[in-house]
């Protein structure tokens, strides 16, 4: 698999103050996400993962260290790959929807009536259509995180990255968002996504990486990092406490121990969706 | 080129949309507007010359400020609000970037600089008219030549360009907006402690002629209000404007490298 991009030993720092003290942000970091892949970012705040964005797009300049997007260094030309949604998202409030889409579609160097029609489609994608004609300034937040993932995916990109796309959104918007990138998954684009949620992390992503402190605390296949070696999950219906007790000498008869016994449950957002359905 | 049009013309919405400007040159076309209800207050000057020096006042005032006000409110609000950040994720360079928004200003500059010339040339025809039998002796000579308001307009905008890439270089290297506004401002009143030292005689050489390359030398463009009673000096508009378009240049590329250097 090519790599859509190749970090090695990036280091940055932040200088503050006239003496410039300097921050540490990233120390080192190095890895690769494939082509086609939904790659995760997370780690606490301050842990380096705006600042690792922000480098992919050339926006700040690391200490030391490369950064290659589709094998080239990041530059002018290789940003015409990437669509970005940026965490809280700002636009030009008095830009209307379709206005203001089709105005990032044009700087990727679309034609006018191209721009336009692709400004469309992707606000139809992301379920602003209704929208289109309404001024920016007049969005609540989850509309102009609907707004920021149209202008990042109108010129199809190979890459997006993804920062905080759930941010503002309720559980329905947060569906969405989650079925738009596996979507894109099946489009064969690369996707890098940053979250804080962890739900929406574990269900997208094929890899994953933790950031803390600038460094990689860990990083490979989301399945192998959530294993906890030796054990096994078995989800039992009909069983009432005295089959459990029966499974359980069972199982210690053959020399396995029942570790944690629960009664099963959906996630929260699993019961809130269905409530919400329910209701319409 | 297709990029820095674009955010150019996004910069000219984002620019009237701005009260303080709107405010601005209101004010500055009412001065004009009322130039000849304000005649009373001539104290032998010539009428016509009096209502034109209301318009060239104004043009060279009000739109020194603006120049400074809006460059520097449109790069840093670009900045302060983030839109910065959605735009250069784009395939959008940095001089791109600086570009855009100094065009963009230099538009709307174009627009205040149109008003007040033809609000001034409106305002010295009704003048005239209001002459009557007495024309002879109140014009006291003068012939107003409109082709000639026009052209000084023109260099003044070109003045105001000038000014507004000052600011637009130094919005590139500061991190807050009153920091831009008020260096900005430092700028333009050294220019014109230079063009009144050299208007009142002084010499430009040594330090001063250092200054005037430094700085944005207007004595080059005070003596064009002469076109508005008289003859077009095309050498001396050609050698204005150039000197305008130069500067300029030398400043948004200045500005551009400033913007490249900078972190978002």
């Amino acid at each position: 698999m090519n790599a859509a991009i190749e970090i090695s030993n990036l280091k940055k720092y932040y200088k503050y103050g006239i003496r410039g003290i300097a921050v540490k942000a990233l120390d080192g970091i190095s890895m690769s996400i494939g082509e086609g892949e939904v790659f995760g970012l997370i780690g606490p705040n301050g842990a380096g993962k705006s600042t690792t964005i922000k480098i992919i797009l050339g926006l700040l300049r690391p200490n030391s260290g490369e950064c290659r997007i589709f094998g080239k260094p990041v530059s002018k030309d290789a940003k015409k790959h990437i669509g970005y949604l940026p965490e809280n998202p700002y636009f030009y409030k008095y830009l209307t929807g379709i206005e203001l889409v089709s105005f990032y579609a044009k700087l990727c160097g679309m034609k006018s009536e191209k721009a336009t029609a692709a400004a469309e489609k992707a606000l139809d994608t992301v379920g602003l259509s209704d929208a289109a004609n309404r001024q920016v300034g007049l969005y609540s937040k989850g509309m102009l995180q609907r707004a920021g993932l149209a202008q990042a995916i109108v010129h199809n990109p190979s890459l997006v990255i993804l920062d905080e796309p759930a941010s503002g959104l309720d559980p329905i918007g947060a569906a969405d968002m989650a079925a738009i990138v596996t979507r894109l998954k099946n489009d064969g684009k690369t996707v890098l996504l940053c979250s804080h949620m962890m739900s929406e992390v574990e269900k997208l992503c094929s890899r994953a990486a933790i950031l803390c402190s600038g460094k990689i605390a860990a990083i490979g296949k989301m399945d192998k990092l959530l294993e906890i070696d030796g054990r096994v999950r078995l989800d039992i219906d009909g069983a009432d406490a005295k089959t459990l007790a029966k499974i359980s000498e069972f199982a210690a008869s053959l020399g396995a121990n029942v570790v944690e016994k629960s009664a099963a449950k959906i996630s929260l957002e699993e019961f809130f969706k269905r409530t919400v359905e329910a209701g319409k | 080129m297709r990029n820095i049009t674009l955010i150019s013309i996004n910069t000219l919405h984002e620019t009237l949309r701005q009260k303080l400007m709107l405010i601005i040159a209101l004010v500055a076309l009412a001065l004009v507007l009322s130039s000849k209800y304000l005649l009373s207050l001539d104290l032998g000057h010539e009428q016509l010359r009096f209502v034109f020096d209301f318009g060239s006042g104004a043009l060279g005032f009000f739109g020194s400020i603006m120049a400074v006000v809006a460059t520097c409110q449109i790069f840093h609000s670009e900045i302060e609000n983030k839109t910065a950040i959605t735009l250069l994720s784009k395939p959008v360079g940095f001089a791109q970037f600086a570009a855009g928004k100094f065009f963009g200003a230099a538009m709307a500059l174009a627009l205040f600089a149109f008003a007040i010339a033809a609000a001034t040339c409106a305002m010295l025809f009704i003048t005239r008219l209001g002459f009557g039998n007495s024309e002879a002796r109140l014009s006291a000579g003068l012939s107003t030549n409109y082709a000639g308001v026009c052209a000084f307009a023109f260099a003044q905008w070109c003045k105001l360009c000038a000014i507004s890439a000052v600011s637009a270089f130094i919005c590139s290297v500061s991190s807050s907006l009153l920091f831009s506004v008020i260096v900005s401002f430092m700028v333009l009143a050294a220019s014109t402690a230079g063009e009144v030292t050299l208007w009142l005689g002084g010499k430009s050489e040594g330090f001063a002629r250092l200054a005037s390359y430094i700085f944005p030398d207007f004595h080059v463009f005070s003596a064009l209000e002469s076109f508005a009673f008289g003859p077009i000096d095309t050498g001396q508009f050609a050698a204005a404007c150039a000197y305008a378009a130069l500067y300029s240049f030398a400043a948004v590329a200045a500005a551009a490298f400033g913007s490249s250097r900078r972190e978002f």
